[in-house]
């Protein structure tokens, strides 16, 4: 597939390289074996496998979705039209702390966008950009299913509740 | 009306979610009963009880249980739907987070009941992270204790549970497009029919059940239909879960009969509006039902009285908003929600909730035009009863009921470029949107 | 069987159809983007809606089967406001750069914007782009204009039920969802091209045709496919005598809507230097161009001067079932000649999904059953003798056509056949080895400027007809034996026509083989 539109997504680094070989740990290769026990076909197990690689990895890198697609017998695009699919799998590597603040209508109306607000430009990021010292990425999430305690914030995978601009500063000293 | 505490009983328990503290408040004595019980018995104990699904839908239960075809080419299979995303909504959390047995329990009951496939899958929210390791956890102690796996209470019948974690989309709540994510795929709805209890999960006959619906199943089985019955009205039954959050003094999740008057539960168990402020309106089942103002929120919380209302109950997630919300910017966000988690595979709704959130920020950015209050009801016009599922209806509810009711401060914001006095819009204009 | 009501017209359909298949036997078109015959069903373009009595919610065509006792509104003003609806969704972040767009003129979208679309727009935002994906390759043949796409899905379900490769998938969801190959693995497979056809936009186009010719401007004939012997019936795109295009002919039972990209392209091999002329080598050895006359004169006056054993005839797998009849009458029954051979080049295997079956390729050419049928069974050995211990003590070879095998390109294959001392050769293509080293070259044609029947590899007779008059001064090649027979047998009855439809039920009538060709090759189709 030669001369590309110098502009196409799919012209640069959404390739895979081929000096980078992926493969799972042994931990993540043995909790991958039992993943496929607990389906009837083997496509099933694609989410699940793309959790642990993005537990390896911390993200789905081009060469994982090849890999993937190879451990399960689908084709890349197929891989890769679920990982863009869903909202958790990262394209682009991210932070050592991936804060992403519920901005949805109850955490909205407790003022969760001055918390993201101020992350954006405490950091001087933008939605999806990480800090060059590679600690931050904001974002912005939908409803994380915590409205009692509007506003959240998920730091990878916890939750921080009934967050403010103060606690959010103190938070941001603690994550180091 | 007193708050209750049915399925929240073990939840202020301390470390409620072991199976130990399960088992001392009899835990599994329902499912080790209903095991010996033919599972026709159990299915119609489940119609005279008249529960119906807590997702949303509001199906009775018992029927949908009755709809899988005995004898069908391809094994039966049950799924949870643990995907609890709609905004507003965090009522199954709590079960998943603090009471996985009941749920658990009442999957077995489920199973047993539908002669499911010997693998069951809860189908958990990837946001869940926490929920999933303690239903794993549970699952396995339930293993340990011989609860799950190979001939269950020496009934003959093998069962397991396997949870499936999502990653990240509304979608997948919706029975099919959960369907297709366990599956392996893009969790783009399917087209009806055939509708899951025939053609499901990995081609056969599969039920899928919301957590609060199959934790309300232990208690039929334990204490009888008369007694779920005996909790609120005909046709509306048993004890439900109400999740309020927004702008009131105390958000939580609420325990009550179903039917709880709406008003009370705002004004008297959660302290009223925060800075005793004047209500707004309220959204009574989750970001997809249409708005009530305050003249029209002395109605109990049922399937039917609300739908009767012209909203829905849904997933009893009630979103406050008091006088200070911008409507416009309210309506914004949820339509920005929407045409987020659209999947994209159907014209109207891939199309249509992405353009009415374009207006809808474009009305925010003091840029509104006059005709832009019907262009938003045309379009949800369009986009009603038209889309491959739900979400269509879904994302057009808010905006419907919201250009109904507050037509006044949508011209507003289109004569004065501006938001009407007294109200906030939290959101500033010149941050970068994320792309969806 | 169910008995329904559409738009007033009562029909009986089989029951458990779908709404579009069952209007088309009361002859109502439903509009419809995503659903296509031989694709599953995913109800996803909306487009189909129709009313169904006694349900509240307008139902998708697609996805609604019929029952007994149905009534189905394929047109009424509640379906027209949902369809104008859709249409609005579909057009708000399309380019409408209709001007530009190869689809223009056989576009489904376009078409249907005659009837749903709205003159003005109510959209007031910024259109969609995908920047970087509006002319991109995405395999070796297909180019992807992402901005046109309108999100059907067929291309995607194309490449995963049929070929079963699934290059092409969602990417993203919601307003942003594309269409697209990941990178590294392209769109291709041997069938990739049919994404091109199934595409109801101009958002999926080939390499080839790009820019090439306005749809309106080509002048179509229905032909079948010379790639190889499965027979996929076409549609020859065509100007001016120029080939632009194959399409799909869709036919359930040989190529459903298919087409290979090796016989869609196939057409390419005749972008060379024709043969117009008639060409002689005369005593000096001189070989050039001449008149027909002079042609059959040296042609006849070789064939008086020798005898039926010493001729030999290498008959083409390209020939039509008509053509090898005529030259059978020529050559076998007339000059008793009694080495005539046909041979094919073995290809692919090039695999071909029929409605309910797989049919595999694995001939070069389109007849070579049928050719065989026509001169006899297991005559390829003979070709295979010439070719490779040559044509010594022939005094007149005859080869019908200079493409009947690639081996015939093999310098050591000519030299070998020119060991003949008179060397006939028909051939299109002047650039041919066999074009050059012949005493007499006679122009003949490529396969759509003539009519026919070939046999395919089911036994299936498929007509193929005349796009446009042969040029120059080439004739078809059953007028080129019609003049040789005319030439050397002035009074014999056969050959003083040389048209395909006599020939066919001659043929019928003569060879037991092809008796029931008519019911094979209906009439209606020719």
């Amino acid at each position: 597939m030669a001369d590309l539109h110098p502009d196409n997504p799919y012209a640069k680094d959404r390739f895979a390289d081929p000096s980078k070989k992926v493969e799972f740990s042994p931990e993540a290769k043995k909790k991958f074996d039992w993943i496929l026990t607990r389906y009837p076909t083997k496509e099933a197990a694609l989410l699940p496998a793309l959790h642990l690689a993005q537990e390896q990895w911390g993200w789905i890198s081009p060469e994982t979705v090849h890999y993937v697609s190879e451990l399960l017998d689908l084709s890349p695009a197929t891989v890769f039209g679920v990982v863009s699919f869903y909202n958790m799998y990262n394209q682009k590597p991210v932070g050592k702390y991936h804060l992403q603040v519920c901005t949805n209508l109850s955490c909205m109306v407790t003022r969760a966008y001055d918390i993201y607000e101020h992350l954006c430009e405490k950091l001087d990021l933008k939605p999806g950009e990480t800090t060059p010292d590679g600690r931050f990425t904001v974002g912005e999430v939908e409803c994380l299913g915590s409205c009692n305690t509007a506003p959240v914030v998920q730091v990878n995978n916890d939750y921080h509740e009934n967050m403010s601009v103060e606690k959010i500063e103190q938070l941001l000293t603690n994550l180091k | 009306m007193e708050p209750i505490k049915v399925l929240t009983a073990n939840v202020d328990k301390p470390n409620s979610k072991s199976i130990e503290v399960y088992l001392e408040g009899g835990g599994y004595e329902a499912a080790r009963k209903a095991l010996q019980m033919k599972p026709e018995e159990i299915v119609q104990l489940v119609k005279d009880s008249e529960l119906r699904g807590r997702g949303g839908a509001g199906f009775p239960t018992g029927n949908k249980w009755g709809f899988v075809p005995k004898n069908a080419p391809k094994p039966t299979y049950l799924l949870c739907n643990a995907d609890e995303a709609e905004p507003g909504t965090f009522k199954d959390r709590v079960i998943i987070e603090k009471d996985p047995h009941l749920l658990l329990e009442g999957m077995i009951i489920a199973a047993y009941a539908i002669a499911s496939n010997p693998m069951a899958y809860i189908y958990i929210r990837g946001e869940f992270h926490y929920g999933s390791t303690v239903l794993n956890k549970a699952i396995e102690e339930a293993q340990a204790k011989g609860f799950l796996g190979k001939n269950i209470f020496g009934s003959g019948f093998d069962f397991d549970i396997t949870v499936h974690r999502g990653a990240g989309a509304y979608i997948c709540g919706e029975e099919t497009g959960l369907i297709e994510s366990v599956e392996g795929h893009r969790g783009q709805p399917r087209v009806k029919p055939p509708f899951p209890a025939v053609v499901g999960v990995f081609g056969g006959p599969t039920v899928v059940q919301n957590v609060e619906t199959l934790s309300c199943v232990p208690f039929i089985i334990s204490k009888g239909p008369d007694w779920f019955k005996s909790f609120g009205t005909p046709k509306n039954t048993g004890p439900k879960l109400y999740c309020v959050s927004g702008r009131v003094k105390k958000p939580g999740v609420y325990e009550f009969p179903m039917g709880v008057n709406l008003k009370e539960l705002i004004y008297d168990h959660c302290g009223g509006i925060v800075g005793d402020r004047k209500l707004k309106a309220v959204i009574p089942g989750g970001a997809s039902a249409p708005m009530l103002k305050p003249d029209e929120i002395d109605l109990p919380l049922n399937f039917d009285a609300v739908m009767k209302a012209g909203s829905m109950l849904g997933s009893a997630g009630v979103i406050v908003l008091d006088e200070t919300v911008c409507i416009v910017d309210a309506v914004w966000r949820l339509s920005k929600f929407f045409a987020h988690e659209s999947c994209g595979q159907c014209t109207p709704c891939r199309e249509g909730t992405n353009w009415m959130e374009s207006i809808l920020d474009r009305l925010e950015r003091g840029e509104g035009r006059q005709q832009d209050a019907d262009l938003l009801l045309d379009m949800a016009d369009n986009i009603g009863g038209k889309s491959l599922c739900a979400l269509g209806d879904a994302a057009i509810g808010p905006v419907i009921s919201s250009v109904k009711k507050f037509r006044d401060e949508y011209l507003y914001h289109v004569t004065n470029k501006s938001c009407m006095p007294g109200t906030t819009r939290y959101r500033r204009l010149d941050m970068p949107v994320a792309a969806h | 069987m169910a008995k329904v009501t559409i738009d007033g017209t009562e029909v009986e359909v089989q029951e458990g159809l779908n709404v579009i298949e069952a209007a088309k036997a009361a002859d109502v078109h439903v509009p419809h983007f995503c659903y296509h015959p031989s694709l599953t069903v995913v109800g996803q373009c909306r487009m189909c809606l129709v009313e169904v009595e006694g349900m509240p919610k307008l139902q998708a065509g697609c996805s609604t089967t019929v029952k007994d006792g149905m009534k189905i509104h394929v047109y009424n003003d509640k379906v027209d406001k949902a369809r104008k609806g859709q249409m609005e969704f579909l057009l708000i972040n399309h380019p409408l750069d209709c001007p530009i767009c190869d689809k223009a003129g056989e576009c489904p979208l376009q078409d249907y914007s005659f009837n749903y679309g709205s003159v003005t727009s109510r959209y007031g935002e910024f259109k969609r782009t995908y920047p970087g994906m509006d002319r991109t390759p995405i395999g070796p043949h297909v180019v992807q204009n992402m901005n046109r796409c309108i999100h059907c899905t067929r291309c995607i379900r194309f490449t995963q039920e049929i070929t079963g490769t699934s290059e092409l998938a969602f990417f993203k969801r919601g307003a942003s969802t594309e269409v697209g190959v990941f990178p590294d693995t392209p769109l291709d497979n041997w069938m990739s091209a049919c994404v091109t056809d199934i595409c109801p936009t101009g958002a999926l186009t080939t390499r080839e045709f790009r820019f090439e010719n306005r749809v309106w401007n080509l002048d179509s004939a229905e032909s079948v496919c010379n790639g190889c012997d499965v027979g996929c019936n076409i549609f020859i795109g065509h100007r001016n005598g120029q080939i632009f295009r194959y399409r799909p002919r869709v036919n359930p039972d040989v190529n459903d809507h298919w087409l290979c990209d090796f016989g869609r392209f196939s057409h390419e091999r005749y972008d060379t230097d024709r043969v117009v002329v008639p060409k002689v080598r005369n005593e000096d050895d001189y070989f050039g161009i001449s008149t027909w006359t002079e042609a059959l004169d040296s042609i006849g006056k070789a064939v008086r001067a020798t005898t039926s054993e010493k001729m030999a005839v290498i008959a083409s797998a390209n020939m039509t079932n008509e053509e090898a009849f005529l030259a059978r009458k020529l050559f076998a029954d007339r000059l008793g000649v009694k080495s005539i051979g046909v041979m094919v080049d073995a290809i692919g295997p090039i695999r071909m999904k029929a409605r309910t079956e797989w049919l595999v390729g694995t001939q070069g050419a389109p007849n070579f059953r049928g050719v065989e049928r026509v001169l006899g069974e297991g005559t390829s050995k003979r070709v295979d003798d010439l070719l490779t211990r040559g044509a010594e003590g022939i005094d007149v070879l005859f080869i019908t056509d200079a493409a009947f095998s690639e081996r015939a390109k093999d310098p050591a294959v000519v030299a070998n056949l020119r060991k003949a001392k008179m060397l006939v050769v028909l051939s299109w293509d002047a650039t041919h080895p066999l074009a050059d080293s012949a005493d007499v070259v006679l122009p003949s044609t490529i396969h759509a400027e003539k009519e026919g029947t070939y046999t395919n590899l089911q036994g299936r007779i498929q007509r193929i007809f005349q796009a446009f008059p042969p040029k120059g001064q080439t004739v078809t090649d059953l007028e080129i034996y019609r003049r040789i027979g005319a030439h050397l047998f002035p009074e014999a009855e056969e050959f003083t026509t040389a048209d395909a439809a006599d020939l066919f039920d001659d043929m019928r009538a003569t060879i037991p083989a092809m008796k029931n060709a008519e019911e094979a090759a209906p009439a209606e189709a020719w």
